[in-house]
């Protein structure tokens, strides 16, 4: 059975996609790219200094097989982010962007608002928007009709690695959305990606969580093997959560001792 | 007469000298259009992108753009982010 997922005309056999922030070095991140068998890896935009000598980035991550996925990180409204979506479909030849506005550096949070406006905006203009969004049910649907090709709400505050406090809204969206749903910031450990599969989720995006633990190219593995394995039950059917009032026997109850 | 050379000298060897800001740096060139300041750096030929007043410029279009004094240029590349 082929079970790939389509965003943007493009197929990704694998539901795993991986940030390139807070790699000790860009060898280590290239490994664990590698290692997740991920295609869709995000970039983030900086300026060039005048005696810039940095390590060229993109050297480490495109590959044929890999979509990039420029952020639009940074940014403080929608005229801003229109602005650095345009400076990275210029820049790394993609009409994917990753459209985050997060206009308060404490919690990063996504400015609805301003998402929603940007959103319109971009796709109208032919690009691929995915925008990281708020675990906001309505949000969801109305980024949808504004021409969002994927919606990626979050599961908790970026960086945090507390998993999906967001579960039942995030429940919500993926009932509803008629594109496909990546879980966004959060995700701290293969469990929390395989929870998000087995809801029913596209896809998962992971970054801080694979980039600095002890190895990362080994949590790269797992990440790969939870979002398969999520993704494996969901399609075979959960069987249904019961009470603890009412336990359900497996075995056959009938004496056979005496 | 000797004026009239005497302008036309001047007209032909002034050089204007204006601010600009690249990257938010304050800026001092001769260059009259983006692509002249922008070849002043040995910029990469893939991987960037050059934006002028907040509108992105194509590289094709950077000999044709016109500077001016207080324009604001952003040259940005890729760097690591989620």
């Amino acid at each position: 059975m082929t079970d790939t997922l389509t965003i943007g005309g493009r197929s990704f056999a694998s539901r795993l996609f991986l940030g390139t922030g807070k790699f000790r070095s860009n060898e280590e991140m290239a490994a664990a790219i590698a290692a997740s068998g991920t295609e869709m890896v995000t970039v983030a935009m900086k300026r060039v200094d005048a005696d810039d000598r940095d390590d060229d980035l993109l050297a480490h991550v495109r590959r044929p097989d890999i979509q990039l996925l420029p952020n639009t990180s940074g940014v403080r409204d929608a005229d801003e982010a229109v602005f650095a979506a345009t400076l990275a479909r210029e820049a790394f030849g993609t009409p994917f962007v990753k459209l985050e506005i997060h206009p308060d550096p404490r919690h990063l949070l996504p400015d609805s608002v301003e998402t929603l406006r940007a959103t319109e905006r971009l796709a109208a203009d032919g690009f691929i928007v995915l925008p990281y969004c708020q675990a906001d049910p309505t949000l969801c649907k109305r980024l949808e009709e504004a021409g969002a090709a994927a919606v990626m709400p979050l599961g908790a505050p970026i960086g945090t690695n507390m998993g999906l406090r967001t579960r039942d809204f995030l429940e919500i969206i993926i009932a509803d959305a008629a594109v496909p749903v990546i879980i966004d910031a959060g995700i701290g450990a293969p469990s929390h990606a395989a929870a998000a599969m087995e809801m029913g989720a596209s896809a998962c995006l992971v970054n801080t969580a694979i980039a600095v633990a002890g190895n990362p190219v080994a949590m790269a593995r797992a990440f790969a093997d939870a979002v398969r394995c999520g993704r494996e039950a969901y399609l075979a059917g959960l069987a249904q959560t019961g009470s603890v009032m009412q336990a359900e026997a497996s075995s056959p109850l009938t004496a056979f001792l005496d | 007469m000797a004026c009239t050379v005497c302008r036309l000298f001047n007209h032909i060897f002034t050089v204007i000298v204006m601010e600009v800001f690249i990257n938010g740096q304050s800026h001092t060139t001769t260059s009259t259009t983006l692509g002249a300041l922008l070849d002043e750096r040995q910029l990469p030929p893939t991987g960037i992108a050059v934006g002028l007043n907040g509108r992105m410029v194509p590289r094709t279009q950077w000999a044709a753009s016109p500077l001016s004094e207080g324009d604001k240029v952003v040259i940005i590349k890729a760097a690591c982010g989620g």
